[in-house]
């Protein structure tokens, strides 16, 4: 399902935080979106899921207005993960993956919701876990358990906070690696907000970098992620590093 | 640790994957079982407490007596049972049931583990309402207490909901407002109590106590029309609750509408809990305990949790009134006071052995 969105605006208390902001995402393709802290990242996220108003602009899922599904046929379109945080009350991982099949279920969960959850699990490599309390496991666990549950969901669209905010390294590759697969092997259009730059150079299809109140570029990393881009963008100096047929900037200090 | 990434045909990779999650499955059904059975449990514990309620007395029946006395056969004892124990069971279900629930929903819409049909101020407004009747019109038609306290309840959820409109509103503004309007009633029914004659005094702490004795089927019938009818669609509702407890915005995005889930929740579980303390007075603590007992029972998943929440209610309430009525036979105390008593020790013991588990 290709999503498109166009000069979407939204302001908070009167300050502009986004302005005419468009994207495109294509079935198959992982989107990217990038820029410094405050710059309304998670607010785009939240801006194409429906859950902000918008102030001006348009999103389309094909050629549907977004805004005017329910939230239902968008849970069904459209699966999210936000940033980790477990809830109040003690709840198993099995049980949280269950919840991405809501949107599909009516009151009780058949055995084909079970059986989509338990696959979830397995693909993660959760299966060990499946009775484990939420808020015993580590960031990295809690993070794939979230990714499960919007796989469980089996939507079109994924759309991820900074999925890799808590991880090490190995976890950050990981996941990403998860979502390429995802979008190579069953055609699923991700978007994930990132701050490593570097993980956005090497696995973005398109990278979409926001400048405060302003969209800096939108395209392949290896035109939109420049050292000059970075510069204007983060305000740092960067230099270039090649190897192994890889690309990556290591930050050299705050520019003059 | 990607097991679907490593290369190989497609078929051979399905057939692995099913190895390793048909276990998952067989665990989970195991689960769903253990939490059917212990659902089942409740609904024989509370089945065996109704018998027991209505076989104990000062003149006590066995079994046969009280089936006998129910279908009615003209004798003293059964219109005993009829006319005294059988509406005070009506109402200690009606009120276990209603609290139950409406302490569960509390929980899970306001994300908040302390959270119970009195977090919101509702009974406290219920009880204002009381002594405000009970105070003004001391003479006037039985009717005017339950009728104040439920007027009250209800201006009180109405207030609630209102703090739900406010942009930007969280749940633990909604948790502080509740507390805020809480004490607010408290203290105005301290004043009523502090400027009442003797005799309208004694009236309203009794009143605040909590009892079931005061149930006639008249009554019963009102209370049954202000639990009842929202029971069915809080079951229906359950597994919203599921999602909507793990914050808004992953609620949202699977599809649930959370600003008119939570505001129905509130009327809904509002209504439920003026219907419970409007003729029983302030049984406090059930709303807040039988949902966290009946999570330790059944797990959290809320199509279990609801009913076995309500069910437990349900037995809380019966054995704090039988225990009420036997203790100090042939003095009775007021089941209010009686919850807290047995139920406390009981969910202090559920609380430690879980921190053990835990540990």
């Amino acid at each position: 399902m290709r999503l498109t969105a166009s000069g979407l605006s939204f302001s908070r208390d009167g300050r502009p935080i986004l302005r005419d902001v468009g994207l495109c995402l294509a079935p198959g393709r992982l989107l990217v979106v990038a820029g410094p802290n405050g710059v309304g990242k998670t607010t785009l996220i939240r801006l194409l899921l429906g859950l902000l108003p918008l102030e001006a602009g348009t999103i389309r899922l094909e050629d549907r207005d977004l805004t005017r599904l329910s939230r239902r046929e968008l849970a069904k379109a459209v699966a999210y993960v936000p940033q980790g945080g477990t809830p109040t009350f003690p709840m198993t991982v099995f049980e949280a993956v269950l919840l991405g099949r809501r949107p599909h279920l009516s009151w009780r969960p058949g055995a084909i919701d079970l059986e989509r959850c338990a696959m979830a699990l397995c693909r993660l490599g959760l299966d060990d876990l499946a009775g484990r309390d939420l808020a015993a496991l580590s960031g990295g666990q809690l993070q794939k358990v979230l990714i499960a549950r919007a796989l469980a969901q089996e939507t079109a669209c994924l759309f991820l906070d900074e999925p890799t905010a808590s991880l090490d390294l190995r976890h950050q590759l990981e996941v990403l690696e998860m979502l390429r697969e995802l979008t190579r092997q069953e055609g699923k259009a991700v978007l994930a907000s990132l701050h490593d730059i570097n993980l956005a150079r090497r696995f973005a299809d398109d990278v979409l970098l926001l400048a405060p109140g302003r969209v800096h570029g939108f395209g392949p990393p290896e035109t939109v992620l420049t050292v000059d881009a970075l510069r204007h963008v983060y305000g740092v100096d960067v230099c270039c590093l090649q190897g192994d047929g890889m690309t990556g900037f290591y930050p050299v200090g705050p520019s003059q | 640790m990607l097991p679907p990434s490593q290369p190989g045909p497609v078929g051979a990779r399905a057939l692995a994957l099913a190895e390793t999650w048909r276990p998952v499955l067989r665990e989970q059904h195991l689960l769903a079982k253990r939490g059917r059975f212990a659902l089942a449990g409740l609904l024989v514990l509370a089945l065996a407490g109704l018998l027991l309620s209505l076989c104990w007395g000062p003149s006590g029946f066995d079994p046969k007596g009280v089936f006998q006395g129910l279908a009615g056969n003209g004798t003293t004892a059964s219109a005993m049972i009829r006319a005294m124990r059988l509406p005070r069971l009506a109402m200690g279900v009606l009120a276990g049931l209603g609290l139950g629930l409406a302490g569960c929903v509390a929980q899970a819409v306001l994300k908040n583990p302390l959270a119970s049909p009195f977090t919101l101020g509702i009974s406290s407004g219920g009880g204002f309402g009381a002594a405000l009747a009970m105070i003004l019109w001391p003479a006037a038609h039985p009717a005017t207490v339950p009728g104040l306290a439920i007027f009250f309840s209800l201006l009180t959820a109405a207030f609630a909901l209102g703090m739900t409109r406010l942009r930007g509103a969280a749940t633990e503004t909604l948790v502080l407002a509740g507390v805020a309007v809480m004490f607010l009633f408290s203290a105005m029914t301290s004043f009523i109590q502090y400027m009442a004659p003797q005799m309208d005094l004694s009236r309203i702490v009794f009143w605040s106590f909590g009892s079931l004795a005061k149930a006639g089927w008249g009554e019963i019938a009102v209370a049954a029309c202000l639990i009842l009818p929202a029971v069915p669609w809080l079951l229906l509702r359950a597994p919203d609750f599921d999602c909507i407890m793990c914050g808004d915005e992953t609620a949202a995005s699977l599809g649930i509408n959370t600003v008119r889930l939570r505001r129905a929740s509130i009327a809904a579980m509002s209504v439920i809990t003026a219907g419970a303390i409007c003729f029983c007075g302030v049984i406090g603590f059930i709303g807040l305990i039988a949902p966290h007992m009946a999570r330790l029972a059944v797990g959290g998943r809320h199509r279990l949790l609801l009913p076995a929440s309500g069910l437990l209610g349900v037995v809380l309430i019966i054995l704090a009134d039988l225990a009420g009525r036997a203790i100090f036979a042939p003095l009775v105390l007021p089941v209010g006071i009686m919850t807290a008593f047995c139920g406390v020790p009981f969910f202090f013991w559920l609380l430690v052995r879980r921190c053990r588990r835990r540990s």
